[in-house]
């Protein structure tokens, strides 16, 4: 979806309000099977990883925009990134696939905006990055994990004023 | 007695561009400035005093003109050694329009940019150098709004590291750069005044940061205008 009015309609079908909305970035499809497989070496379109991206960030984007209203009414108000551990700029060893990843790195830096803007009103925020090993807990019970915090405790000492991303062996993967 | 080394630097026409393009004519470089603008003449007047300068036209958001400004450094030089990727842009808004517009110029232009000239450097040095940003750092990012930009620079230091993971073995070296905040031109055509750095500060740092050799080149790191690291 990329139509804002498409976007807006759809959301408001879920009714007064909602707890948790999960984002993911596709892997495949359309356009994107021209780009599979190629390095920097093999003639890679540019034109074409423009509209992925764009396509990508924009949804994203347009998505939480519409579901912010809707949330705040959640009780849980929580945010969550479905993603891979190939997201890590830090960490990821890939060479192929650029549009893929990154649309996964731009996912995260929309995370990171969102949390320093709606944290602050109680919104919460998971990041769970599948290896795909089929280890550990699922995205299903990571989201529905709550992390530590007193409210009454320092900002920092309170692992749900962090933004990380962790696999399914709760293992923090860096951004 | 060494050869001249052969520097391309994108967005040259004006502030931290152009600032670099100066600090490497004053080190002897061989400058080929990638100009977007041919309307704003500062280039063309240091041109007109430095017999090391040459000028290219090339707006990064077009393949075209890439390929055009590839073509014309061929006939400039025979190697390049270093490609530095200045160019930039920020819209102070996040309209769809505007967010596809910073992707296209600040995070797909580059791999480009890179991907055309990679021939030409074979022969070379081998350094890419592009000038990123703190905006694109997801573990330090402080704003609250301006999406568009800071997942411009999130992209952008992801193709980096992709690139990275792909040239690092062939003997490519990188330098990831974070200039700091600087009096530029990047909104208006009138410089900033409130920023605490002038172009030709981060240029100087820049300098060093890119010709410099270290003593590990495998591992990719975001140094800034003061010389400290960065998380990105």
């Amino acid at each position: 979806m990329t139509d804002q009015e498409q976007i807006k309609t759809a959301i408001a079908q879920m009714g007064d309000g909602f707890d948790i909305l999960i984002l993911s970035i596709p892997e495949w499809g359309g356009e994107a099977d021209a780009l599979r497989g190629k390095t920097i070496w093999d003639g890679i379109d540019e034109s074409v990883l423009l509209d992925i991206l764009s396509y990508n960030v924009n949804n994203v984007l347009q998505t939480v925009r519409a579901a912010i209203p809707f949330l705040r009414k959640g009780a849980l108000k929580r945010i969550v990134l479905l993603t891979d551990p190939t997201a890590s700029i830090r960490e990821t060893d890939e060479e192929t696939d650029y549009a893929y990843h990154m649309s996964q790195a731009a996912a995260g830096m929309i995370m990171k905006i969102l949390f320093n803007t709606y944290r602050p009103e109680g919104f919460t925020f998971r990041c769970y990055a599948d290896d795909g090993r089929r280890a550990g807990i699922s995205a299903c019970e990571y989201l529905l994990t709550e992390q530590s915090y007193i409210e009454t405790d320092d900002y920092i000492h309170s692992d749900e004023n962090r933004l990380v991303m962790r696999d399914g062996l709760l293992r923090e993967i860096s951004w | 007695m060494e050869s001249q080394h052969t520097v391309f630097i994108t967005g040259a026409d004006r502030g931290i561009g152009f600032a670099i393009c100066q600090e490497f004519l004053q080190h002897g470089w061989h400058v080929i400035a990638g100009q977007y603008m041919s309307a704003w003449t500062e280039l063309t007047h240091l041109q007109q005093q430095n017999a090391n300068l040459d000028i290219v036209p090339i707006d990064v958001s077009d393949a075209n003109s890439v390929q055009a400004a590839v073509k014309q450094t061929v006939e400039l030089t025979g190697r390049l050694d270093m490609l530095i990727h200045v160019a930039g842009i920020i819209i102070r808004e996040d309209t769809p329009e505007a967010v596809r517009t910073m992707l296209q110029v600040n995070a797909v232009g580059p791999m480009c940019v890179t991907r055309c000239f990679l021939p030409l450097m074979e022969g070379g040095r081998k350094r890419l150098c592009f000038v990123s940003s703190e905006a694109g750092s997801i573990s330090l990012a402080h704003r609250k709004n301006e999406y568009g930009y800071g997942v411009s620079k999130a992209a952008l230091n992801m193709s980096v590291r992709m690139m990275f993971n792909t040239l690092r073995r062939e003997g490519f070296t990188f330098r990831l750069y974070h200039p700091g905040w600087v009096n530029s031109y990047m909104e208006t055509t009138q410089k900033s005044t409130i920023a605490p750095y002038e172009p030709e500060d981060t240029a100087r740092t820049a300098y060093r940061a890119f010709t410099e050799d270290r003593r590990c080149e495998d591992v990719l790191v975001m140094t800034d205008i003061n010389e400290q690291t960065w998380s990105f």
